[in-house]
């Protein structure tokens, strides 16, 4: 699955201003999404957007949005985002085609939901009418529902509701069902019902008691939820639980949501309904990311460290699009700059030594005899003590890390490194299990008192951490001194999840 | 005259982590620090109590890249301690598992430490492959490491934390076609060793001050086994060591100081070629005869030519070992333990004389262990080093001297990993 520091839902004005920010941060960052079901894109001639006095397309301004963020290298999945789950500091994100992690999330799905027009649902809405399988399917144990939608959405919650009942049939509130071959075959494997044809009301008691459709007839129910048409941000929200309040996501000063590392920016987050306000928000979410995962109080501007992909490197055949202006634009078409999306630099380093032994870094030495030519055409070493003098910490992809952390000094430099790195890879047992290097953990009194007077004299910490309790940890390579064959795999691990070809 | 003081934090290119202090009034030197900052992690507690199976792979940890002097001087103190006496095939073994560490070790140290100072570079990851010289060097270091790993992997088992060396002998013997492999392996590294071998000949850097050196002079240069002689006349046997030196608080180090005879000393390289370099391999003598010539030295980067030189030898002698033996599958040697004993282990580590002595119970569990590694014993005459060179230099620019001491501590080739530990311990 691949894995990604920013994963943006959806490609309105919102969620490429925060792409440009977060890729130009050299944050790996995916914008998911459907270009042309952006409202901006319908627009035919904006006349209030700074900068146009004589106006501009709305499918030129996504399409230049599109361009500008993957100059910054960010990655395009034209796809809907059906789901979010979270698990492990991370979270997993489904599409209507493919799956992937990521550890923050910026909602901007656009204009929030579309109630279904049913009648009585939004008075019922808790009471038998839900819009999140997830956190409400736990109720219908056992029981009988109905998903209510034709799309990928409703047959993605319909099998999510499996896990709570065996008794689920989709209603479509529509004359056909609209699910691609992935999910038909799911629904005919799990033998999930089906039933076309438009809902008129929910029958109402104190409770929701029935679905009556447009022909009369009543299929009763123990409750429903709502998937209509494609994910909106309500319901793909609902999702993980983020909180709701007239209709729009919660949102603080930093556009964080109720639930730390979802951010959420433009129509859906409320406010006035302007691509400029939808811009500023994409920004403030972006930099409030870029604060949030590298765990500083300030925004810095990255820009000036990096070298960017320029549009000539990225190799984008312009392609003319259809667009609303009266002028015609020629600018490449999202499509086309999706695919010519590929990153061309080597992948900055770190080799970094804590409490350890460092039998992993004699290994990763060693390993140079037979992997020089291989590892030297793709990574770049920018820091390692025990190989240069002249070490540059800045903007690392990946921190390889050996060793315990025993005093408050280390923690505070590993933080340091986790600050400037994409990725950090905890190395050797004593990174990973903190063994044997933190054997003191576990003295009797005898050995307590025996070393206690060192602990003092250079302010050990009381134990000895393994990395994952001081810095957040995205991948690992244990082993007492870590294998060939294990870091060669999690170098080509992240080899793949940075855009290479290239593996060992 | 001026005052000034020097500050080196993360001194690059060492194994382990160590900061220099120099503090200059009046242009005299009031001190010079070495401070070993890898925070300590107890391996003379944690050993106790550990099974004397398992015992030498938990202090072969104590260092990545000398592991291999770890598990066998452990092994060779919990032997003693035994009354275990190694078989002839597993005492050259011993040696042939040396070699292959002394000629990786050394390697590293040469060519990824030492020799981008000699070439005016910061790292060896910055030779250039468009310079035929540089990108000779290059790939000679890969080329002689290589065959140290090989070797050290067909009798060892790995070259870091080997799993084969253990108490009365090895878990496994190797196959003539891995014998094969290794002769071929260290023949092409030959060379390559000489080629090293002329270029720190041919360094001109130098810094003299005169020490007392000291180390285990074996009869072949084997690093395992023999007396404990000084530059200064002193000759004494092993299991005397540790009666000669005193271990020093150095309030500034995580690693206490050493003197031998009430004397700060040295240990390593350049003390055994200086000491015992007639023992050296006959085809080593004779190739390497011009460089010998240098020997006895007080210059500390001659402790680079030294270290060339041992893994000249180390190739020879291993080459011809491999040459001559059949190895066969032998009976594993562990007496019945009726009584607590004590033991002591000495060899020659890559970095100089490495001291085990162990006590095992009756329930064959360590019952007391302590361990004097060589980089401990040479911090105080790598402080006066340094306060000798900052003095005689003292009028050049502040950003020389810095240059100038890393590049005196990494010709000690100091492994701070090992040296953090100074628990003191009273043997009853």
């Amino acid at each position: 699955m691949d894995e990604y520091e920013v994963a943006i839902i959806g490609c309105g004005p919102a969620g490429l201003s925060a792409g440009i920010y977060t890729g130009r941060a050299q944050l790996k960052t995916v914008v998911i999404g459907i270009p042309e079901k952006s409202q901006a894109q319908l627009a035919k001639h904006i006349e209030n957007y700074f900068g146009f006095p004589e106006g501009v397309d709305g499918g030129v301004l996504i399409s230049k949005g599109i361009i500008h963020c993957t100059k910054f290298g960010v990655k395009f999945i034209k796809e809907e985002a059906v789901s979010a789950t979270e698990s492990e500091k991370k979270f997993t994100i489904k599409t209507s085609g493919t799956e992937l992690r990521a550890k923050v999330m910026i909602i901007a799905t656009g204009t929030p939901i579309r109630m279904s027009g049913i009648g009585n649902e939004e008075k019922l809405i808790g009471k038998g009418v839900h819009y999140c399988v997830s956190c409400d399917g736990p109720m219908y144990k056992n029981k009988k529902i109905a998903i209510i939608g034709n799309s990928n959405h409703a047959a993605e919650d319909a099998v999510e509701a499996l896990s709570y009942t065996k008794d689920v049939t989709i209603i479509a509130n529509s004359d056909k069902f609209e699910f691609s071959d992935a999910f038909d075959k799911e629904l005919t494997k799990w033998q999930i019902k089906t039933l076309l044809g438009k809902i008129k009301e929910f029958k109402d008691g104190k409770w929701f008691e029935s679905v009556i459709m447009s022909d009369g007839s009543e299929a009763k129910f123990n409750g429903v939820f709502m998937a209509c048409g494609s994910a909106g941000a309500l319901d793909f929200a609902a999702s993980i639980g983020l909180e709701i309040k007239d209709n729009t996501l919660v949102i603080d000063d930093n556009n964080m949501t109720s639930v730390p590392g979802v951010f959420a920016a433009g129509n859906c987050a409320g406010r006035c309904r302007q691509i400029a306000k939808n811009v500023g928000d994409g920004c403030n979410a972006g930099t409030s990311v870029i604060r949030y995962l590298r765990s500083r109080d300030l925004y810095m501007d990255y820009g000036h460290m990096t070298d960017v992909i320029t549009k000539d490197e990225v190799k984008i055949e312009p392609v003319k699009i259809e667009t609303n202006a009266a002028k015609e634009e020629i600018v490449p078409s999202a499509v086309e700059i999706m695919a010519a999306d590929k990153p061309k630099k080597k992948l900055r380093v770190g080799w970094f030594s804590f409490s350890c032994c460092e039998d992993s870094t004699i290994v990763f030495t060693e390993m140079l005899n037979d992997y020089y030519d291989k590892l030297s055409s793709v990574i770049d070493i920018r820091h390692a003590r025990v190989l240069r003098s002249k070490n540059d910490m800045t903007d690392l992809d990946i921190a390889f890390v050996e060793g315990a952390i025993s005093n408050a000094k280390q923690e505070e430099e590993v933080k340091k490194i986790r600050a400037n790195s994409k990725k950090v890879i905890a190395i050797g047992s004593c990174a990973v299990t903190g063994m044997p290097s933190g054997q003191r953990n576990n003295f009797d009194e005898e050995r307590k008192r025996e070393v206690d007077p060192i602990i003092k004299m250079f302010a050990y910490g009381e134990k000895v951490k393994i990395l994952k309790e001081v810095i957040q940890v995205d991948g690992s390579v244990p082993g007492c001194p870590m294998t060939e064959s294990g870091f060669i795999a999690e170098l080509n691990r992240q080899l793949k999840e940075f855009g290479y070809d290239a593996q060992l | 005259m001026h005052s000034f003081d020097i500050t080196l934090e993360n001194i690059a290119k060492t194994e382990g982590h160590s900061n220099v202090e120099v503090r200059v009034r009046d242009g005299k030197v009031e001190y010079a620090k070495f401070e070993v900052t890898e925070n300590q992690r107890f391996y003379e507690q944690a050993i106790r109590g550990q099974p004397i199976t398992t015992a030498p792979q938990l202090m072969s940890r104590i260092c990545g890249t000398c592991s291999i002097a770890h598990l066998t001087c452990c092994i060779e103190a919990i032997e003693n301690a035994l009354g275990v006496q190694p078989t002839d095939q597993t005492l050259l073994m011993r040696k042939l598992a040396m070699y292959g560490l002394m000629i990786r070790d050394h390697g590293l140290h040469l060519y990824f430490f030492s020799l981008p100072d000699v070439m005016g570079k910061d790292s060896i990851l910055d030779f250039s492959e468009d310079n035929e010289r540089e990108h000779k060097l290059l790939h000679d270091s890969f080329d002689i490491k290589r065959a140290g790993n090989v070797l050290s992997t067909i009798i060892a088992g790995k070259a870091v934390h080997a799993p084969y060396p253990t108490v009365g002998g090895f878990l496994h013997v190797p196959t003539d076609e891995d014998v094969q492999r290794a002769i071929k392996e260290l023949k092409q590294a030959r060379p390559l060793a000489l080629d090293l071998i002329d270029t720190f000949y041919k360094w001109n850097e130098k810094f003299e001050r005169d020490t007392d050196f000291v180390a285990l002079t074996t009869k072949d240069f084997s690093f395992l086994d023999g007396d404990i002689t000084s530059s200064r006349g002193i000759c004494i046997r092993e299991k005397e060591y540790f009666e000669h030196i005193i271990g020093i608080i150095l309030p500034h180090s995580q690693a206490a100081g050493f003197e031998f005879e009430g004397e700060p000393f040295m240990v390593g390289a350049l003390a055994r070629m200086n000491l015992n370099h007639d023992a050296l391999h006959a085809e080593t003598k004779k190739t390497a005869a011009e460089y010998l010539k240098v020997f006895p030295s007080n210059n500390i980067f001659h402790n680079n030519l030294a270290q060339g030189i041992e893994i000249l030898h180390s190739i020879d002698h291993s080459i011809e070992l491999l040459q001559n033996m059949k190895f066969v599958k032998e009976e594993i040697q562990r007496p019945a333990i009726t009584e607590e004993k004590s033991g002591i282990g000495v060899i020659e580590a890559p970095r100089g004389t490495l001291y085990y002595r162990v006590t095992v119970g009756k329930n064959a569990k360590i019952k007391k262990a302590q361990v004097v590694v060589p980089s401990a014993q040479n911090q105080i005459n790598m402080e006066r080093d340094i306060a000798k060179y900052v003095q005689d230099n003292v009028d050049k620019p502040k950003s020389t001297l810095e240059f100038g001491i890393e590049k005196l501590v990494r010709a000690y080739d100091p492994c701070l990993s090992c040296a953090a530990h100074f628990i003191k311990f009273n043997w009853s």
